[in-house]
């Protein structure tokens, strides 16, 4: 039997952050928020002309977060968006406490809570810029 | 000069009865830190919490005369409890057996709903026309959660809505993670990283639904999930209703009810499963859960 209780897609469909409209909120305590400290974890990437379109004026894009973590998810959705082709798996999925990475290995601990972690997010860069001329990475943690 | 007014410096919410006095008084003590709506808002939680310690009322009176919702949300089982996901683990779609489950009650409510409520329901979720949805919701927000703003008609629809939903309330057993996207303001860059997050979702801050809000079970199937101009929110709670189907078609479709308070708890990076056998990544959701 056919449900007829099926909410309309229309209700949820997406559209400006306006009242009226699904999602919309309000913050309740503005006054107490603070500002988190930002760039904590920084990757610069010098990506190569054809992809000038969506880098600052330098050719650079510049990734940040407050762990390695949101660094390496920053730059894959970048190359969702802005490359051709397929893009590297995301960096590492933790299932039931097991650690799943990108290059089919798997820890018990996580690799970014290492002394290699760095190291780790190079490679990967390296994995989803291919054509990139230089990365630096900074940890101001 | 004039005599000085002395100013109170706290509001005793447990005092007893709440007067237009003490809501001034309040207002001189909240001016400095909010605005007219949040003041509207706290103003209407105590009400509704002194009106619910008024026994000279009847429950079914308190109901109608209160300004959001009570909640009626329980878990007593510790295995059905849930917090919000650990930090990179993976969303998972809803398995069968919990679609099934959470189905059943839907179901099982709306077969012993009266006809007004499900006249509700159709207005406000199932029909096509949607103008009474934007229309009453956009109200709601404007008068920070208090139903008493709206018109007869439209206090009516929303409190045969807020009935139904808390009767699946009553009987659901379980937490529920759910999202819902918002879009960002054209003044912020895509939301790729913890640290495109607006300062205002910080871990801590508290925000508020004053409007009901469709959200689904499922990241994939959560319109947003891949577009970098929206923020999700992932939202762990034991609030709202169930509104999805039992078998494998994708609708995890789940209503939060108006007048819901949330504290945000977090942001992570998510793997999810992307309901083609595959697994995508959020980079940046913000996550939120009861307050």
């Amino acid at each position: 039997m056919t449900d007829q209780w099926i909410v309309h897609p229309n209700r949820s469909a997406l559209g400006p952050d306006e009242p009226g409209h699904n999602g919309h909120y309000r913050t309740l305590d503005t006054a107490a928020t603070s500002t988190g400290a930002r760039g904590l974890c920084v990757a610069r990437v010098l990506l190569p002309p054809d992809l000038h379109r969506a880098t600052d004026n330098d050719g650079s894009v510049t990734f940040t977060g407050s762990t390695w973590r949101f660094v390496v998810a920053a730059a894959r959705s970048f190359a969702e968006d802005f490359t051709d082709g397929p893009v590297l798996p995301p960096f590492g999925i933790n299932d039931r406490g097991q650690w799943w990475w990108w290059d089919n290995t798997t820890t018990d601990y996580s690799i970014l809570e290492t002394l290699d972690a760095a190291e780790h997010v190079r490679r990967y860069l390296q994995g989803l810029f291919p054509n990139a001329a230089a990365i630096d990475l900074a940890d101001h943690r | 000069m004039g005599a000085k007014t002395i100013r109170p410096d706290r509001l005793d919410i447990e005092a007893g009865r709440i007067t237009e006095r003490d809501v001034k008084a309040a207002r001189e003590v909240a001016e400095d830190v909010m605005n007219e709506r949040d003041f509207a808002r706290l103003a209407t939680r105590i009400a509704d919490e002194l009106r619910d310690s008024d026994t000279s009322l009847t429950r079914a009176a308190r109901d109608r005369d209160r300004a959001t919702p009570r909640d009626l949300s329980h878990v007593e089982s510790d295995r059905l409890r849930a917090d919000p996901p650990e930090p990179s683990s993976f969303r998972r779609a809803l398995s069968g057996r919990q679609r099934k489950v959470r189905s059943a009650t839907k179901q099982k409510v709306l077969a012993a709903a009266p006809a007004s409520q499900l006249q509700a329901a159709r207005t406000m979720l199932t029909d096509e026309d949607y103008a009474a949805w934007q229309r009453i919701n956009r109200q709601l927000h404007k008068g920070a959660g208090d139903v008493h703003q709206l018109s007869e008609d439209d206090r009516k629809t929303v409190q045969r809505l807020d009935r139904l939903i808390q009767s699946y309330e009553r009987d659901n057993d379980r937490t529920h993670t759910v999202y819902v996207a918002v879009k960002l303001p054209e003044n912020y860059p895509d939301a790729r990283s913890d640290d495109d997050l607006p300062d205002t979702l910080q871990p801590g801050t508290a925000i508020h639904f004053d409007q009901f809000t469709v959200a689904h079970h499922n990241l994939h199937e959560t319109p947003g999930h891949d577009n970098r101009r929206y923020l999700m929110f992932e939202i762990t709670t034991s609030r709202g209703m169930y509104f999805g189907r039992s078998d494998s078609l994708d609708d995890t479709t789940h209503v939060l009810p108006r007048g819901m308070p949330l504290r945000v708890v977090g942001a992570d990076s998510a793997p999810y499963d992307n309901g083609s056998k595959g697994f995508s990544e959020h980079p940046a959701i913000v996550q939120l859960r009861d307050s």
